[in-house]
C-alpha cells in the first residue's frame, strides 16, 4: 500500500502521533541513558585502574584462594630485600593501602566521602616512577607527618603546617600536615572522588597495617630488562603463598573489579528500563488497537475498493514503523543527554569520579534501536494483524468491531506444546540455575499460553495467569537457591501481570461497576480535600517567598538571587497545579450527586470561609497593633476566604447520569479500559511489592530489636553493610573502661570469611565476643553449651547444622584466606538467622586471621543503676573523637534502620515513577482517543443540556475509574508478590511479613489523583467541543 | 390569526440572520427571518435543500448563535445568555429531535428519556414520564439499549425525551427522514397527539407534504427567507404550494 497513505495517516493527527511516540521515547531514553552513563563510568574507572596499577612492571602479593583482596594477608617486610636482590630488578616499592583513614579538619569535621573510599597509603619514595606528586609543601618524612591529596585538602578546613587527628582502625593519632599532592599526574589530581592521606612508609606500616607487613610490592625492571624473564625470576624467588603478575594483568584485574561493580549497577538500572519498556509496550499496544478500532470503517473501505488484507496490515505496520523510528531517534538523543546529566550529577555530588568523558559505544545505539523499534513493532503486530480480518462490509456498518481470531482447536498439538513447556520449566528448576530460569521460564510461560489456546480457547484466557500463579507457588514450595528463587518469582510476576492483563477485560465491567460508584467518589473526596489544602498552603507559601525574594532582588541583585526568584515562580505554578488538581478531585467526587456530599461540601466550604474570615480579622488586628507575627495571617485569611468563595461555584448538583455514563463508557469497551489500566497496574504492582518488602524489612528489624536484642546502645557508621567499613578497636576498649557501661560487644562480618574444608564452600560469617554477646543478643538457641565458649567456638544456625550433620560438641575445619586451617567446635545451635547470619565465630580467632581489621559495629549495655542520660553523655564523651560514627539508643537505632530502608524505597519508587508516568500518559491517550471517538455522542448530550462542567467531570471520573481499576489490580498483585518475596528472601534478611495497609491505600488514592490528572487534557477537549460540529461529526 | 389555538408566543425570531463565511464565499443561510411560534401550535417548516431550515432550528434552539437579529424562547432573549445559561435553557426549556443519532448508546431507553432531568439533578415527574412512555408505546422496552431498538423506536425514545421535561418548545429536524412511511406516520401522530393532548408546542422540519399535513401550520423557507405560509394544510395544498414555489 502506498507510502503516501501511511504518511498522511501519521501526519493528519500530529498531536496524537507525538503522544504515541512519547511512550516509546521515554523507554528508549532511559535505556540509552543507562548505557551512556555506565559506559562513561566504566571508562573513567578504567583509566583509574591504569593509574593505580600502571607505574611498575611486576606486582608481588600474597596468594588468596578465595575472599576479598582487601582481606588478604600482608607481604612480609623482608620479602622486599629478597626481591631487590633478584637480577634485573631496578627498584622494589612496598605499598600499603588501607580503607577508613579519615582526617578530622580544623573545624572538627570528619572528612568522610559519600561513596568513594577514604584511603590511607604510604609515600612511595623507592620507585623511579612515582604515583604521588608533591604540589605544595613536601612529602611526609617522619612518624609525625602526613600529606593529603589537593582535593581533600581543599574540601576541608586545612592548613599546611597545622596538626590534625587522623582516624584509622588503629588508635586515633595527630599528624602535622606537611604537604599536598596530586595522584597519577603532576598537574591534575586523577584521584576520582576518593580522599587520600599519605604517611611515610614506616609509619604507614605501623598505623595502617599494625606492622603485619606490606599490602604488596611493586617491582620496576632495570633498563633493558625483559619483563617476562624477570617475572619468571621473581616467581622463582618467591616463597609459597605469594604470587607475581605483570602490571597489565594487575590493571586488568583492577578494572575487572570496578567493572563488576558497575555492571551490577547497570543491571539494576536496566531492570527498571525493562519495566519501563514493558509498560510502554502496553501503551503502544492499546493505542494501536484503538486506532485500528476507530478506523475500522475506513479500513473496510480500503478492502472494499480492492486492498488485500495483507496490504491493510502492511499499512498499519508502516505507521508503527514511522512511530518506531521517530521515537527511537528522539529517545537516543535524549538518552545521551540523560546519561550525561546523570554522570555529571554523580560526580557533582562526589559519588563518583570527576570526568566529562561522554562515551558513546556502538552498542548503545544498537540497543536503543532494538528496544525502540522492537517494542513498537511487537506491540503493533497484534492489532495490525487483527486488521487483516476486517471485512469490506465493515465500511457499510456503523457498529463493526474487531474480532479476536482463535486458532483451531488441536488437542494433540496443543497438549504437546503445553507438556513440552512444563518439561522446559522442570528442567530449569532442577538445574537450580538462575540464568536458566531467567531464560527458560518466560519461554515455558509463552509455550504454555500458545499450547493452551489450541487446547481450549475458553480456558486459554486463564492459562497465562494460572501459569504465573503456579510459578509463584513453586517458588514458595521448592527448596531452591535464593538467587534462583528470586528470579523465579520475577518470572512469575511478569507472567501473572500479562495473564491478568488478558483476563482483566472480563473483570473490568464488574470491578468498574462496583468501584465507579460511591467508593471512588469517597476516595476522590478524601484525596481532594488534603490535596486542595496542601496546594493552597503551598501556593501561599511560595507566593510569599516569591514576593520576599523578588523585593530583595532590588536591594541585592545577583545571578543566584535571580535564579531563586525564577525558581519560586515555578514553584508557584506547581503549587497552583496541585491546588487545581485537588479542586478537580473534589469536584469530580460530587459526580454521584448525593445529598450528603452536597452537605459535606457546603459545610466544608463554609468552614474554609469562616476560618478565612477569622484569620483575616486576626491579621487585621495584628496590623493595627503592629504585631508582626500576626500580620502574615491577613493574606492567608483573605486567600482562604477567596478560595471558599470560588469553591462555592463547585457546589455540586446531582449527576447520577454523568457517573453512570462515565462508568458505562469504561465498561463499554472493556478491552480498552483494561489495557489502559494494565500499564498502571504493572507500575503500581511493583511499587506495592517494594513497599511490602521494605515494610517487612522494617518489621523484621523491629522484631529483632524487641525480641532478641537486649543491649542499650549501638555504635555504627553511616555505611552499614559495607564490609570495608571499620573503625579503631580502641573505641570498644575505652567504652568498656567507663563506669557507666557494663559490657561492650564488638562485631565483624564478611561475606567470604572462610571456607569449610570438607566441601570447599566459601561461607559468610560473623565474629563477636561470644561470652559477652549473650547479654546483648539472643539468636534463639536450640542448644547452647556455655562451657564450650572459647577461641575455637562456633555457633551455627540449625539449618547449617542439619545440612552438615553437626551437633553440639562436634568439630570441623575451616580455612581462612591466609590459608591457615583452624578447627572449630560447635558450642551452640540457634534458630534465628537474622542476627548473625548462619555462623558466628569468636573474635579472638577472627583477629588472629584478620590481624589488620578494625571493628565494624559495637553494642553496649548500660551499667546497673545508671540512667540513660548519664550513660549517653559518658559514651558521647568518648565517641566525640570519632565523628564518623553514630551513637544510638534502641529507639534511635530502629529509626536509623527504618530511615535507610525508606531511602532505598524512595530510590526504587523514583525509578518506577518513570514507568508510572508512561502508564498515565497511556491513560491520557486512551481517553483522548475515546473522547474523539465519541464526539457525536458528547455533542448530543451537550445539546440536550449537559453543561461543559458536567462534561469535564464525566471525563475526569472516567480517568479516575481507569486509574483506580489499574491501581486496585496492581495493589492486589503487588501485595501478593511482596508477600511471596518476603517468604523466599532468607530469614537472615527478612523474616516478618508486614503489609502496610495505609501506605497501600495511599497508593490507590494517588492513583485516583493521577487518573484525574491524566484525564484533564482530554476532559478539557471534551468540554470545549462545539456542540453543532460535534453532532455532525462523522 | 383568530383561528390559531392560542396567541401566546412560545418562541419567536426577529430579523434572524445567519451568515456563514465572508466575501466571495459568503452564504446567507438565514436572511432576516421574522417568525413566531405560538403555544400549542404544531408548525412544519419546508423548503428546498440548503434553504436554511436546519440553521433556523439550531439557532432557535440555542445550539448556534445568530449573526444578527434575536431569538426569544418564552420570555428569554437568547443573545443575553451565557454559554452555560444557554445549556441550561436547552436542558430545561427546549426539546430537540435530530434526524438520527439521538440517543446515548450506553444508556437504556428510560435513562435516555430522563437524561435532561438527571443532568439537572431533578427528580423526573414519574406520572408524566409513564404517561409519555405509554403514549409512544414503549412501555415494555424501557430497559433496552438503543442498539436493541429499531430506528422507529429510537426516534420515539428521542421524542419522549424531548417531551419528558415539558419544554416550552420542541424542535425536530426531519425526525421521520430516516424512517419508512408507516413508522414515520406513527411518530407524526404521536407528535400530533402531544400537541392536542398536552398542549405541547412543536416545530418540525420536513420534506414530505404528507408529514407536513400533520401540522396546523406550514412555513415555506427559500434562500433563508420566509416566502409563504399555509394554515391547516392538506397534503395536496402543500404540494401545490411547493410546485408554485418551484
Ligand atoms: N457550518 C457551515 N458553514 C458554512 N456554510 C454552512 C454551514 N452550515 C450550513 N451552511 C450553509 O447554509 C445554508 C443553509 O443550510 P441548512 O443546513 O440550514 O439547509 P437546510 O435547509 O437544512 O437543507 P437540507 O434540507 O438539505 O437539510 C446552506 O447553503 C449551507 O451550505
Ligand atoms: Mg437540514
Amino acid at each position: 500500500m502506498g507510502f503516501r497513505l501511511i504518511w498522511r495517516n501519521v501526519t493528519a493527527k500530529p498531536f496524537r502521533f507525538l503522544l504515541t511516540c512519547s511512550a516509546v521515547t521515554l523507554g528508549v531514553m532511559f535505556t540509552v541513558g543507562v548505557f551512556v552513563f555506565t559506559d562513561s563510568l566504566r571508562a573513567t574507572f578504567g583509566d583509574l585502574a591504569d593509574d593505580i596499577q600502571g607505574n611498575f612492571d611486576i606486582q608481588v602479593r600474597s596468594e588468596i584462594p578465595f575472599g576479598e583482596r582487601i582481606d588478604a594477608p600482608q607481604v612480609p617486610v623482608e620479602l622486599s630485600d629478597t626481591l631487590a636482590a633478584v637480577e634485573g630488578v631496578e627498584a622494589v616499592q612496598p605499598r600499603i593501602i588501607s580503607f577508613n583513614t579519615i582526617a578530622i579538619d580544623g573545624e572538627g569535621e570528619a572528612q568522610v566521602t559519600l561513596g568513594p573510599p577514604n584511603l590511607g597509603v604510604n609515600w612511595e619514595s623507592d620507585t623511579p616512577s612515582p604515583r604521588l606528586f608533591v604540589r605544595e609543601g613536601r612529602e611526609p618524612r617522619s612518624s609525625t607527618e602526613m600529606a593529603m591529596d589537593v582535593d581533600a585538602f581543599a574540601d576541608g578546613t586545612f592548613e599546611i603546617g597545622g596538626t590534625y587527628t587522623v582516624l584509622t582502625n588503629d588508635s586515633p593519632r595527630s599528624f602535622e600536615l606537611v604537604g599536598t599532592f596530586s595522584f597519577a599526574d603532576p598537574e591534575t589530581n586523577a584521584l576520582v572522588g576518593a580522599k587520600l592521606i599519605a604517611f611515610d612508609t614506616e609509619s604507614a606500616l605501623e598505623i595502617l597495617n599494625r606492622n603485619e607487613g606490606y599490602d604488596d610490592l611493586t617491582v620496576v625492571a632495570a633498563e633493558g630488562q625483559d619483563v617476562a624473564t624477570l617475572l619468571a625470576r621473581v616467581q622463582a624467588a618467591l616463597p609459597d603463598g605469594f604470587e607475581a603478575l605483570t602490571s597489565e594483568a594487575a590493571a586488568d584485574e583492577q578494572a575487572q573489579d570496578f567493572d563488576d561493580f558497575i555492571s551490577r549497577f547497570q543491571t539494576f538500572l536496566l531492570v527498571f528500563a525493562f519495566i519501563i519498556l514493558l509498560v510502554s509496550a502496553f501503551v503502544i499496544y492499546n493505542v494501536f488497537s484503538i486506532l485500528v478500532g476507530q478506523r475500522i470503517r475506513e479500513l473496510g473501505l480500503l478492502r472494499a475498493i480492492g486492498a488485500t488484507g495483507r496490504q491493510v496490515t502492511t499499512a498499519l505496520l508502516g505507521e508503527a514503523a514511522i512511530v518506531a523510528m521517530f521515537s527511537t531517534v528522539v529517545g537516543i538523543a535524549t538518552g545521551i543527554g540523560l546519561g550525561w546529566t546523570l554522570r555529571w550529577l554523580l560526580s557533582r555530588f562526589e559519588f563518583a569520579p570527576q570526568g566529562n568523558d561522554l562515551l558513546l559505544e556502538p552498542a548503545t545505539f544498537i540497543w536503543g534501536a532494538i528496544v525502540g523499534v522492537g517494542v513498537t513493532m511487537v506491540s503493533a503486530i497484534v492489532p495490525s494483524f487483527r486488521a487483516r480480518d476486517i471485512s469490506p462490509m465493515a465500511a457499510l456498518r456503523s457498529d463493526a468491531r474487531l474480532v479476536h481470531r482463535q486458532p483451531a482447536v488441536n488437542t494433540v498439538l496443543g497438549g504437546s506444546i503445553v507438556i513440552v513447556s512444563w518439561l522446559i520449566l522442570l528442567f530449569a528448576l532442577i538445574s537450580d540455575n538462575w540464568q536458566l530460569v531467567l531464560l527458560l521460564g518466560p519461554i515455558a510461560a509463552f509455550g504454555n499460553t500458545i499450547g493452551s489456546r489450541r487446547l481450549n480457547p475458553g480456558v486459554a484466557r486463564y492459562s497465562t495467569a494460572a501459569f504465573g500463579i503456579a510459578l509463584l507457588l513453586l517458588s514458595l514450595i521448592l527448596d531452591l537457591g535464593t538467587g534462583t528463587v528470586l528470579i523465579l518469582l520475577g518470572v512469575a510476576a511478569g507472567t501473572t501481570f500479562l495473564g491478568v492483563a488478558s483476563i482483566s477485560p472480563m473483570w473490568a465491567p464488574g470491578i468498574v461497576g462496583a468501584l465507579g460508584r460511591w467508593p471512588l467518589a469517597i476516595l476522590l473526596l478524601l484525596v481532594g480535600v488534603p490535596l486542595t489544602l496542601l496546594g493552597a498552603a503551598a501556593t501561599i507559601g511560595c507566593a510569599v517567598l516569591f514576593v520576599i525574594r523578588f523585593v530583595a532582588l532590588f536591594t541585592d541583585p545577583g545571578f543566584a538571587a535571580g535564579v531563586e526568584v525564577v525558581g519560586f515562580g515555578f514553584a508557584i505554578t506547581f503549587a497552583l497545579g496541585l491546588l487545581a488538581l485537588g479542586l478537580r478531585c473534589i469536584d469530580t467526587s460530587f459526580i454521584l450527586g448525593w445529598r450528603i456530599s452536597r452537605v459535606i461540601a457546603a459545610v466544608f466550604v463554609f468552614l474554609v470561609g469562616a476560618v478565612g474570615v477569622v484569620l483575616a480579622l486576626t491579621g487585621l488586628a495584628g496590623l493595627l497593633t503592629l504585631e508582626t507575627a500576626e500580620i502574615a495571617l491577613l493574606p492567608v485569611g483573605v486567600v482562604l476566604f477567596g478560595a471558599a468563595t470560588c469553591l462555592r461555584r463547585f457546589l455540586p448538583t446531582s449527576m447520577r447520569a454523568n457517573a453512570r455514563m462515565a462508568r458505562e463508557n469504561s465498561r463499554r469497551n472493556p478491552d480498552r479500559t483494561a489495557s489502559a489500566a494494565t500499564a498502571l497496574m504493572i507500575g503500581l504492582a511493583l511499587v506495592s511489592t517494594a513497599t511490602v518488602v521494605a515494610s517487612s524489612f522494617k518489621a523484621t528489624f523491629a522484631d529483632i530489636l524487641s525480641d532478641s536484642v537486649t543491649s542499650d546502645w549501638f555504635i555504627s557508621g553511616n555505611a552499614q553493610g559495607d564490609p570495608t567499613f571499620n573503625f579503631s578497636t580502641d573505641l570498644a576498649r575505652d567504652l568498656d573502661m567507663l563506669d557507666e557501661t557494663d559490657t561492650v560487644v564488638r562485631y565483624r562480618f564478611s561475606f567470604e570469611a572462610y571456607r569449610t574444608v570438607v566441601n570447599q564452600e566459601v561461607q559468610d560469617s560473623s565474629a563477636t565476643d561470644l561470652a559477652n554477646s549473650l547479654e546483648h543478643l539472643n539468636p534463639d538457641f536450640v542448644e547452647l553449651d556455655e562451657s564450650l565458649i572459647g577461641r575455637d567456638t562456633i555457633w551455627i544456625h540449625e539449618g547449617f547444622a542439619a545440612d552438615n550433620l553437626l551437633e553440639i560438641g562436634d568439630s570441623f575445619e575451616i580455612e581462612f584466606p591466609d590459608q591457615v586451617v583452624e578447627t572449630v567446635t560447635v558450642g551452640g545451635i540457634f534458630t534465628d538467622a537474622s542476627i548473625y547470619g548462619n555462623r558466628v565465630i569468636s573474635l579472638e580467632l577472627w583477629q588472629d586471621r584478620y590481624p589488620t581489621g578494625g571493628d565494624q559495629f559495637l553494642s553496649v549495655t548500660t551499667a546497673n543503676g545508671i540512667d540513660d542520660d548519664r550513660a549517653r553523655a559518658a559514651i558521647l564523651a568518648i565517641t566525640d573523637s570519632y565523628p564518623q560514627l553514630n551513637v544510638d539508643s534502641r529507639e534511635e537505632f530502629q529509626e536509623r534502620q527504618e530511615n535507610s530502608i525508606d531511602q532505598a524505597l524512595v530510590v526504587i519508587n523514583v525509578l518506577l515513577l518513570v514507568a508510572i508516568v508512561i502508564a498515565l500518559l497511556g491513560i491520557a491517550i486512551t481517553l483522548a482517543l475515546s473522547v474523539f471517538e465519541r464526539t457525536r455522542e458528547l455533542g448530543l448530550v451537550r445539546a440536550v443540556g449537559m453543561t461543559s462542567r458536567q462534561m469535564t467531570r464525566m471525563v475526569l471520573f472516567e480517568g479516575a475509574i481507569i486509574a483506580v481499576f489499574g491501581g486496585f489490580l496492581g495493589l492486589i498483585l503487588g501485595t501478593l508478590f511482596g508477600a511471596a518475596a518476603v517468604q523466599v528472601i532468607p530469614d537472615a534478611f527478612i523474616s516478618t511479613l508486614d503489609i502496610p495497609v495505609t501506605d497501600l491505600m495511599q497508593y490507590l488514592a494517588i492513583a485516583a489523583i493521577a487518573g484525574i490528572g491524566a484525564a484533564m487534557v482530554p476532559a478539557r477537549r471534551a468540554a470545549r467541543l462545539n456542540v453543532l460540529d460535534a453532532i455532525s461529526h462523522e | 390569526m383568530t383561528d390559531a389555538p392560542s396567541t401566546t408566543p412560545a418562541a419567536r425570531a426577529v430579523g434572524a440572520t445567519k451568515i456563514y463565511g465572508s466575501g466571495d464565499t459568503e452564504v446567507r443561510a438565514l436572511d432576516g427571518v421574522d417568525v413566531t411560534f405560538n403555544k400549542g401550535d404544531f408548525t412544519a417548516i419546508m423548503g428546498p435543500s440548503g434553504s436554511g431550515k436546519s440553521t433556523l432550528m439550531h439557532c432557535m434552539a440555542g445550539l448556534d448563535d445568530l449573526t444578527d437579529g434575536e431569538v426569544v424562547i418564552g420570555e428569554t432573549a437568547l443573545s443575553t445568555l451565557s454559554e452555560k445559561d444557554l445549556t441550561l435553557l436547552r436542558r430545561d426549556n427546549v426539546g430537540f429531535v435530530f434526524q438520527a443519532f439521538n440517543l446515548v448508546p450506553t444508556l437504556s431507553a428510560i435513562e435516555n428519556i430522563t437524561l435532561p432531568m438527571d443532568l439537572a439533578g431533578t427528580t423526573p415527574d414519574q406520572g408524566w414520564v409513564d404517561q409519555v412512555i405509554e403514549t409512544v408505546g414503549l412501555a415494555n422496552r424501557t430497559t433496552h439499549r438503543p442498539n436493541e431498538l429499531s430506528g422507529g423506536q429510537q426516534q420515539r425514545v428521542a421524542v419522549s425525551r424531548a417531551l419528558a421535561t415539558r419544554p416550552e418548545i420542541i424542535f425536530a429536524d426531519e425526525p421521520t427522514g430516516n424512517l419508512d412511511s408507516t413508522t414515520g406516520n406513527e411518530i407524526l401522530s404521536f407528535m400530533r397527539s402531544a400537541v392536542d393532548e398536552f398542549g405541547q408546542t412543536i416545530v418540525m422540519v420536513t420534506h414530505d407534504p404528507a408529514a407536513a399535513s400533520y401540522a396546523n401550520r406550514v412555513i415555506f423557507l427559500v434562500d433563508g427567507k420566509i416566502v409563504d405560509e399555509l394554515r391547516e394544510p392538506t397534503p395536496d395544498a402543500v404540494l401545490d404550494m411547493m410546485k408554485s414555489l418551484g
